[in-house]
């Protein structure tokens, strides 16, 4: 009996391995507690990742037992405010997972050691500090490297910065996404659900635009 | 990278800076944000969410991560935690309350409040036990031989084997019953000791049938 009983869990165990996301969910929703067992193998490791990676972006500084006790919390969350309510009838959960641990992250932060987010995500500021380091006198032509050029940076600045408003919500997001995070076309087709050849055309055209508006100061 | 990249990065960069990242009133609830990553989102809704992606740096952040979490799980690149701290997490029922960084710490250091493999076991026993009828459990060889014998016709180019596995099973059902369980018994018995012993055991084993001396 004991063998049978084995192997029954064991099949069991199997479909649990094999069920949609939506199911898992649901079964966790009603608090089956061999479905939250495969909930916690799949999603621990992307919990723990999402921390880490909220925690390092924001420059954070953190140990190993915040990143714990944070993991714990999330799970915690989940488990007993059913917060997979939420997402009970959503394809996919894993994305929603890395924001929850995120914001988890962050309110640990706030309420357990005091410490409000930082104003500006750590890899902004390595931007500026490695482009601003060589500054846009740098980024100039030669030519335009006199003292009457003195203002010039300050006049590109508010050029692009009217090229940039000018742009339409959509094409200023891609722009986002491709200069700011560093996202290849296929990146953001995949994420604004766009198809690849959009992507391309939008961002030539935004900078072509762009290096319009420009055009004689660089 | 080209110059007028460099310039646009700088400039974007430096507006992220000073736009804080303070969640606003109109930032979109992180099952929005998730809905739109999927695709699942309708084009009115789709718009308004693009619109304040492109000023919230907050969510634009949030967008990335789950975006680059998503494909990293799915690549399987994920490194994973610890195995007590998964271990916690997925006993978090039976644990009540959140365990304390001294308890933690006990757990690291002595291993003491490791689950016996058991216990894992246990749990499922239950469950299965709970979820399978209790003629499903009785009957279980025979449902299996139905099964594998309807397969039989469902699948032709296996039609022996399933055939086979249907007489195997059926085989199982009958000599698992406790009847055929019984009567092996005796058999055995009075191979061994002639009518005597078969008596015996058949007295002992029911406490029924009258021990013929």
């Amino acid at each position: 009996m004991q063998i049978i009983v084995d192997k029954i869990s064991k099949l069991y165990y199997i479909r649990l391995h094999v069920m949609s996301e939506q199911e898992l969910i649901n079964r966790c929703i009603q608090k089956d507690f061999l479905a939250w067992g495969e909930f916690v193998r799949r999603y621990s490791g992307l919990v723990y990742w999402a921390i880490e990676h909220r925690l390092k972006k924001w420059d954070y500084f953190y140990h190993h037992q915040d990143v714990e006790e944070i993991h714990q919390n999330v799970f915690l969350s989940l488990w007993k405010k059913n917060k997979l309510e939420q997402v009970k009838d959503q394809k996919k959960v894993a994305g929603w997972i890395v924001i929850v641990s995120g914001n988890e992250a962050i309110d640990y932060f706030r309420h357990e050691k005091s410490q409000v987010p930082p104003n500006a995500i750590s890899i902004f500021e390595e931007i500026i500090q490695k482009d601003g380091a060589i500054t846009l006198a740098d980024i100039l032509p030669s030519n335009k490297k006199d003292d009457s050029a003195a203002n010039e940076p300050d006049e590109i600045g508010k050029i692009l910065e009217a090229g940039i408003n000018s742009l339409s919500a959509k094409e200023k997001l891609i722009l986002k996404l491709n200069t700011l995070y560093n996202k290849k076309y296929r990146e953001i087709a995949e994420m604004l659900d766009m198809p690849l050849g959009s992507v391309a055309t939008s961002i030539k055209n935004i900078k072509s635009r762009l290096k319009k508006r420009l055009r004689g100061q660089i | 990278m080209k110059k007028i990249d460099k310039l646009i990065r700088f400039k974007l960069a430096q507006e992220a800076k000073y736009a804080g990242l303070g969640p606003a009133a109109g930032c979109p609830s992180d099952s929005e944000l998730n809905r739109y990553l999927s695709g699942d989102t309708v084009q009115s809704k789709k718009a308004l969410i693009e619109g304040h992606l492109a000023e919230c740096y907050l969510c634009l952040d949030k967008l990335v991560s789950s975006y680059e979490g998503e494909k990293l799980l799915a690549k399987r690149k994920i490194k994973e935690p610890p195995k007590y701290i998964t271990w916690k997490v997925k006993n978090i029922e039976r644990l009540n309350n959140k365990i304390s960084i001294k308890n933690r710490v006990d757990f690291t250091l002595n291993n003491k409040a490791l689950p016996p493999k058991t216990n894992k076991l246990l749990t499922t026993e239950k469950a299965v036990i709970k979820w399978l009828p209790k003629n499903l459990k009785k009957n279980r060889w025979l449902i299996a031989s139905i099964t594998a014998f309807a397969l039989s016709f469902a699948f032709p180019p296996v039609f022996l084997q399933f055939l086979l596995a249907a007489g195997i099973l059926g085989g199982k059902w009958i000599f698992d019953s406790e009847n055929a369980r019984t009567l092996i018994m005796i058999y055995n018995a009075w191979k061994k000791g002639g009518e005597k012993e078969a008596g015996e055991m058949i007295g002992a084993l029911k406490g029924r049938i009258p021990n013929k001396k």
